[in-house]
């Protein structure tokens, strides 16, 4: 009997520590968010546009914030359905309900997160920026590792194209692996001795994809072949943005393109004279691309020939790409604050003030944002029931 | 039980302990002062990013400072693609004489320190120096440093590492330097000699370096070659993959996507392809010149011929660690004859405390008398050495100057012409008349005025300035200053560094030295060139000069009157530098070389055949100077708002330790520093419990209050305190015999002055009352007493230091104290204790230090004096003689056995092996007891306190210093009793700390 009640006691213990340990790290996907995205990779479409519809009306309130367990790379969070997937630079993935700020999952995949992980068919794929492993492809209906690829490590956002994934890597390459099972199906290198940290964009069936070298390029999403490849005059770090017509790089050294898909050929170029400025990865509306710098000043040009439209001058550097909604646009800065410009004229609706800079971009579902700030916090701000709080105007 | 026991007992010293560190640099009670001589009138001025501090009198200096921190900010903003999210605070002193004085660094600055920026609370402290150019790309360079620690810090926070991990040095001071603007002379100047002597570290090596100023300049170049190679954008991408490995040579390989040696190979290549282009033209110092002083550091010539024809060459120096005044005969050919000796003992006496060794020529008049330049308390004063006399004959100090550089005779020896800045923070030419007294300033602007040289006829005075229409950009051209009417005139025009002019006997030309910048905006090597002076009458390119010359003056005018052209000779084509050149009578040329990472006085002979054949003749066309030059400023008329300085007290430190024991239980406690930002006011609040159980909790609490005011020459100390525990006391008469233990507990409040009355010598005056029960269980005796306890002490210390203790110098101290129970007279005792140490360096790296020791407590309930352990009688543990009286001699030599391991065993770096001396030790000492305690002492507790005999040991040590602060000691010896007629026994001895 004694033994009986040693034994019973410590398959309690043991039971309890499994479930302390492996309770908390799971990362599943209830069916019925099992959705497409609402929020990819930097928008609503691999064209990473940060562009929705909606009209989210200012001011603001925090609905409420969730400690991510780390700091966040530069890219935005991912929205499936309900559930809000934030990665994190210590190698987390956290699954937060949107509605109540509620962790309903998390796991760990390697050292060092960068990029914005993608989701199809029921797969989260994780882009890996160090440890040895390159992707890591998670089952969010089961919970368990689907597969994983060894490589190179990917610091940027992936792109996922008919059961294909495809991720450009730190040592300048961009490879295509099978969604199913992690088979490398094809790869490109950009250029010698370069890396890849802009998160490619995808333009039907034309993956776009850019180097730290300046070496903007496009590929047969199917194949990987060059269609063809253009030198963007200084490195570009950000994210491509694109709509139907032109591709958008900006660069490290205050000069945004506009490339046209079909050809490359420069449709308009936008230069600072003589300054270093690194450029954010720009915004796309029907008529304007709208971007921040790290000389504080929001830029909004027209998107047909690059031509200004105004600028805003918001204090602190802004590396996180502007979100347009119906009639605003919304910056995060290296100040803390969120600032909600007219998008016409460039003036100041309204901002606040969060606990660390903004750095990473926004994601959107319906009328609210999702912001990642530092120190390690993702904000839910939705529209005040207060017309008055915190408004500047 | 003993180890318990002795815990309790370290605890509680350890707990009064912490009333003391408060006062900083007094610490373990020898040590320099670092006097506040100036009662600062500090204010702030808040512009949009920063929170300026700076004292009334250089406003304007500090509204540049702040326009060049705004400026700055806008660019590293960009280069970082970073915001900062708090308002760093910039606290400007307008010389360096000033910043001397700051306590935000309890160390001791020296001269050359171009400012610094604390981790703590994120301070950035920059002294001006009257070069406004300098002042922006020191402001510059701080601010890198506060972008990469606020960067770095975020992204470790980021990736949740540890936060110990930084950048090494080399990168962050290189990305300092390198973002801080276009490389400068220096930087050009180190790294030429550098590559050309051939001592340049390879990208594998360069943590040999760490710290040097070859470090920071090596940096620098190889933060431009990162950039040059690989993109700007790759400077930053070093920082964001930082964390992904300890070793730096695996984040260059995954930024640069090379492997660590091709990245090194190419690092040589670059360098080599900039730098051996032209070297076959280059000459090297030492083939061209002869030696005159080329040991240490030596600088700054002056020669003197003595009416019998005997030469001497005067300079500065640092040739063993002090530094001095030499002199070294000559003969014809400036050959040196005999070893230099020293004239004038600097850093020792209140009268010298220190020279400017890099900034600040000597001055020789035609009858021997040398001017040279010494701080001496708050400020600069000039001397008067009677060199033919060999006495110091005058001394003169001036009220509202700060610091004084470059003193220079006129022809008739009656005035001295010399550069210094006031309170203002601004350089400006002054005139010393020796024989009325009077001051006359020269120049009243912000322009940096230096280096005045007297004319032959005695009527004007050649200086170099940056008030040059080219000094926006930081070129320093020489100027002519006519003494009758305060005109100006330009000697040398354009894009150049011409610096430390010297007229030619015949006042026909002027001599100078000078780096001249190429197209492409580079420094070359700085050369000795001659430019042909202007004539007394002559109209050349003179400059109106408003004002007289009886004081204030302006700027140069907007128009030059005239133009033409001055011929100007290069007479060298060196490969680093030359420095102030002296034109001899007899057509030499002496001057302060840089070769090999080594400033000595050389002499090159047959000035004539150099000016006829020169290295390179240039006519410098004097039209094309413009107008005068500002920088901006940022005011309270440019949206600053300016307050008053107002204390806050901040977090520095907080620790908390906690230990478990099945005796003793559970202890702990926390110690908690706070203080304002200028470093002036200090609090320290110490709490500690040492309860066995919770029924003892408060019994056994120790609290401890105190605050150091340092804001003042005499700095106050006051505190308040509650010790209570258990205490081991073998000589108590009322305590057990066997475990003679009893509960003490002291409330009680203290006071303490110091009073500095030079660098070196400082009176402390402390005072005490606490009210002290000691209880003892056993006999349940309960004694009391109100304990008064006054000392006055006197210290001197002007010891120099090495890496592990004082190598060269003399300290001392003398204290008188009393200590009374003033309600019952239990106690009633006085203390006299006399503590001198000398060191002798007798060879650069060997030393013999002798130390003599004799402490008196004589009284009622005399307290014990405690000794033995690695730091005094070695060979005894620690703590183990004990007497109320006891006297103490040690005497050591201490020598190198490897000293730069980095170079001589690389393998030995990565473990932080600074360095590894021996030491031959000879230790004795005799501790006794009499009155009070001796009668109830058995044979057996004599023993235990080893009193009545002379002890002594004798052995040998070895020191090794780690990460160049911790030294870790080993001795081995014999240890003696009876007056060393009994060899007791071998001992081997572990501990650390500094040598004696």
């Amino acid at each position: 009997m004694g033994l009986l009640a040693v034994i019973t006691h410590r398959s309690v213990i043991v039971v309890l520590i499994t479930f302390l340990a492996t309770g908390c790290s799971t990362l599943r996907l209830d069916h019925r968010n099992a959705a497409l995205p609402i929020w990819s990779t930097e928008g609503e479409t691999p064209l990473r546009h940060h562009a929705t519809p909606n009209r989210i009306t200012p001011p603001l309130d925090i609905k409420w914030d969730f400690n991510g367990g780390a700091g966040f790379g530069t890219v935005s969070p991912l929205i499936v359905g309900d559930v809000i997937f934030v990665a994190n630079l210590k190698g987390e993935v956290h699954a937060i309900d949107i509605e109540s700020g509620r962790r309903v999952g998390r796991a760990e995949f390697g050292d060092s997160i960068e990029g914005t992980p993608v989701y199809a068919d029921g797969t989260l794929v994780i882009p890996i920026a160090w440890g040895g492993v390159a992707l890591y492809a998670h089952n969010l209906l089961q919970g368990d590792r689907k597969w994983r690829v060894r490589g190179a490590p990917v610091s940027s956002g992936l792109v996922v194209y008919d059961g294909t994934v495809i991720a450009g890597d730190v040592e300048g390459i961009v490879r295509a692996y099978s969604l199913s099972d992690g088979e490398e199906l094809w790869s490109t290198a950009l250029d010698s001795t370069s890396s890849i940290f802009s998160t490619p964009t995808l333009v039907g069936e034309r993956l776009i994809a850019a180097s730290d070298n300046g070496r903007v390029v496009a590929l047969d999403v199917s194949s990987g072949s060059i269609d063809w490849s253009v030198d963007a005059g200084a490195p570009v770090h950000v994210s491509l943005a694109a709509d139907e017509a032109a591709v958008y790089a900006a660069t490290t050294r205050g000069r945004i393109l506009a490339l046209d898909i079909a050809s490359g050929a420069t449709r308009w170029e936008y230069l600072l004279p003589g300054e270093d400025v690194y450029f954010s990865a720009p915004a796309i509306g029907e008529w304007e691309i709208v971007f921040g710098a790290s000389d504080g000043i929001v830029r909004a040009l027209n998107v047909e020939d690059g031509s200004q439209r105004w600028t805003a001058d918001v204090s602190d550097a802004v590396t996180a790409p502007p979100v347009l909604t119906d009639h605003l646009v919304y910056v995060g800065t290296m100040g803390g604050n969120v600032v909600a410009l007219d998008r016409a004229e460039g003036t100041s609706s309204w901002q606040t003030s969060l606990e660390g800079r903004v750095k990473s971009a926004f994601a959107v579902k319906d009328s609210r944002l999702v912001v990642l700030a530092e120190p390690r916090l993702v904000y839910l701000l939705e529209p005040s029931s207060d017309a008055y709080a915190n408004h500047e105007e | 039980m003993a180890l318990p026991r002795l815990r309790h007992f370290l605890l509680i010293v350890l707990s009064c302990a912490v009333v003391w560190p408060a006062v900083g640099q007094y610490t373990f009670h020898f040590g320099r002062n670092k006097i506040q001589y100036d009662d600062f009138d500090w204010h702030v001025l808040k512009t949009e990013h920063f929170d300026v501090y700076y004292y009334s009198e250089m406003q304007e200096l500090a509204e540049h400072g702040a326009a060049f921190a705004e400026e700055a900010y806008e660019e590293l903003q960009n280069r970082f693609n970073f915001s900062l999210t708090h308002r760093p605070p910039l606290i400007f002193y307008s010389s360096n004489l000033h910043f001397k004085q700051t306590n935000i660094t309890p160390g001791f600055i020296p001269d050359g320190v171009g400012g610094f920026f604390e981790f703590l609370k994120g301070r950035v402290v920059i002294p001006a120096n009257g070069n406004i150019h300098q002042f922006r790309r020191v402001i510059r360079h701080e601010l890198v440093h506060v972008f990469t620690y606020a960067k770095v810090s975020r992204l470790v926070r980021d990736h949740r590492m540890p936060p110990e991990r930084f950048l090494p040095l080399w990168f962050t001071e290189g990305l300092a330097e390198y973002w801080s603007g276009d490389p400068d002379q220096s930087h050009e100047m180190v790294i030429r000699d550098a590559i050309y002597s051939n001592y340049l570290m390879p990208l594998s090596d360069i943590y040999r370096v760490s710290g040097s100023f070859l470090m920071y300049k090596e940096g620098e170049a190889l933060c431009r070659f990162f950039a040059e190679a690989y993109g700007e954008e790759k400077l930053l991408r070093l920082m964001d993959n930082f964390w992904k490995d300890r070793d730096f040579r695996h984040v260059m390989e995954v930024t640069f996507m090379e492997d660590f040696e091709e990245i090194d190979r190419k690092w040589q290549a670059w360098l080599k392809n900039r730098y051996f282009e032209d070297v076959d033209d280059l000459q090297l110092t030492s083939l061209i010149s002869r030696g005159v002083a080329t040991e240490g550091f030596s600088a700054k010539p002056a020669l003197y011929k003595l009416p019998d024809g005997t030469r001497r060459v005067y300079f500065v120096g640092n040739r063993t660690g002090y530094s001095n005044v030499y002199e070294v005969e000559v003969d014809s050919l400036y050959r040196p004859v005999g070893e230099p000796e020293i004239l004038v003992r600097g850093e020792r006496t209140d009268d010298f405390e220190a020279f400017h060794l890099f900034e600040s020529r000597l001055g020789m008049s035609e009858d021997g008398k040398l001017a040279f330049v010494t701080k001496s308390g708050e400020s600069d004063v000039i001397h008067i050495y009677d060199v033919a006399r060999d006495e110091l004959v005058a001394t003169y100090a001036f009220d509202d100057l700060v610091a004084v550089y470059s003193p220079d005779w006129s022809p008739d020896g009656s005035r001295l012409a010399f550069s210094s800045i006031d309170g203002s923070g601004f350089s400006d030419l002054y005139v010393y008349d020796v024989r009325t007294g009077r001051l006359q300033r020269l120049t009243n602007d912000s322009y940096d005025d230096r280096d005045p040289s007297w004319s032959p006829d005695g009527r004007r005075l050649v200086f170099s300035s940056d008030r040059t229409s080219l000094g926006k950009t930081n070129a320093y051209n020489l100027f002519v200053y006519e003494l009758g009417d305060g005109d100006l005139e330009y000697v040398t025009y354009g894009d150049r560094l011409d610096l430390s002019p010297r007229w030619s006997g015949d006042g026909r030309h002027v001599i100078f030295a000078s780096a001249v910048r190429d197209s492409a905006g580079r420094f070359g090597a700085q050369n000795i060139w001659v430019a042909d002076a202007p004539s007394s009458d002559d109209a050349l390119a003179e400059l109106a000069f408003s004002g007289s010359g009886d004081g204030g003056s302006d700027a140069l005018s907007d128009a030059a009157l005239g133009s033409t052209e001055r011929r100007a000779r290069q007479l060298t084509e060196l490969t680093a530098a030359a420095f102030d050149p002296v034109w001899t009578d007899d057509g030499s040329i002496l001057f302060t070389s840089f070769e090999h990472m080594r400033f000595s006085v050389r002499s090159m002979p047959d000035v004539d055949s150099l000016l006829a054949n020169p290295r390179r003749s240039s006519d410098i066309d004097l039209s094309q100077s413009g107008d005068h030059w500002a920088f901006a400023r940022i005011g309270i008329d440019d949206g600053a708002e300016r307050v008053a300085y107002k204390k806050k007290y901040t977090l520095d430190v907080a620790q908390a330790m906690v230990s478990q024991n099945p005796v003793w239980g559970t202890q702990g406690g926390a110690v908690m520093a706070f203080s304002d930002l200028m470093g002036n006011d200090h609090w320290y609040v110490t709490l500690y419990n040492n309860s066995r159980g919770t029924s003892d909790f408060l019994k056994s609490m120790n609290v401890a209050v105190s605050r150091i005011q340092l804001h003042r020459r005499t700095n106050i100390g006051y505190g308040l305190y509650r010790y209570a525990g258990l205490r081991f006391d073998i000589t108590d008469p009322d305590a057990a015999r066997e475990y003679p233990t009893l509960w003490e507990t002291i409330y009680g409040g203290y006071g303490a002055v110091s009073y500095p009355i030079s660098t070196f010598r400082r009176i402390e005056v402390s005072t005490s009352v606490s009210w002290d029960d000691k209880f003892i269980p056993w006999a349940d005796v309960d004694r009391q007493a109100l304990l008064v306890s006054n000392s006055l002490a006197l210290v001197h210390d002007n010891a120099l230091w090495g890496m592990n203790g004082p190598v060269e110098g003399y300290r001392g101290s003398l204290m008188a104290a009393y200590t009374t129970d003033v309600l019952y007279s239990n106690v009633s005792y006085f203390t006299l204790t006399a503590d001198v140490r000398h060191y002798w360096r007798l060879h650069e790296k060997v030393s013999f230090a002798s130390r003599g020791l004799a402490r008196m407590n004589e009284g009622r309930e005399a307290r014990l004096f405690f000794m033995g352990g690695s730091w005094d009688l070695r060979g005894f543990p620690m703590f183990s003689v004990r007497g109320q009286k006891m006297w103490f001699t040690s005497h050591e030599l201490r020598f190198p056995i490897l000293t730069s391991p980095w170079l001589s065993a690389p393998v030995l770096a990565p473990f932080g092996v600074a360095n590894l001396r021996g030491a031959l030790f000879l230790d004795a000492a005799h501790a006794w007891n009499d009155g009070y305690y001796e009668p109830r002492l058995t044979d057996r507790r004599r023993e235990q306190l080893n009193i009545g005999e002379t002890l002594g040991a004798v052995g040998a040590g070895l020191r090794l210093n780690l990460f160049g602060g911790l030294l870790l000691r080993y001795d081995v010896g014999y240890r003696y009793r009876d007056g060393f007629r009994e060899q007791d026994r071998f001992f081997k001895q572990f501990f650390f700390g500094w040598d004696f």
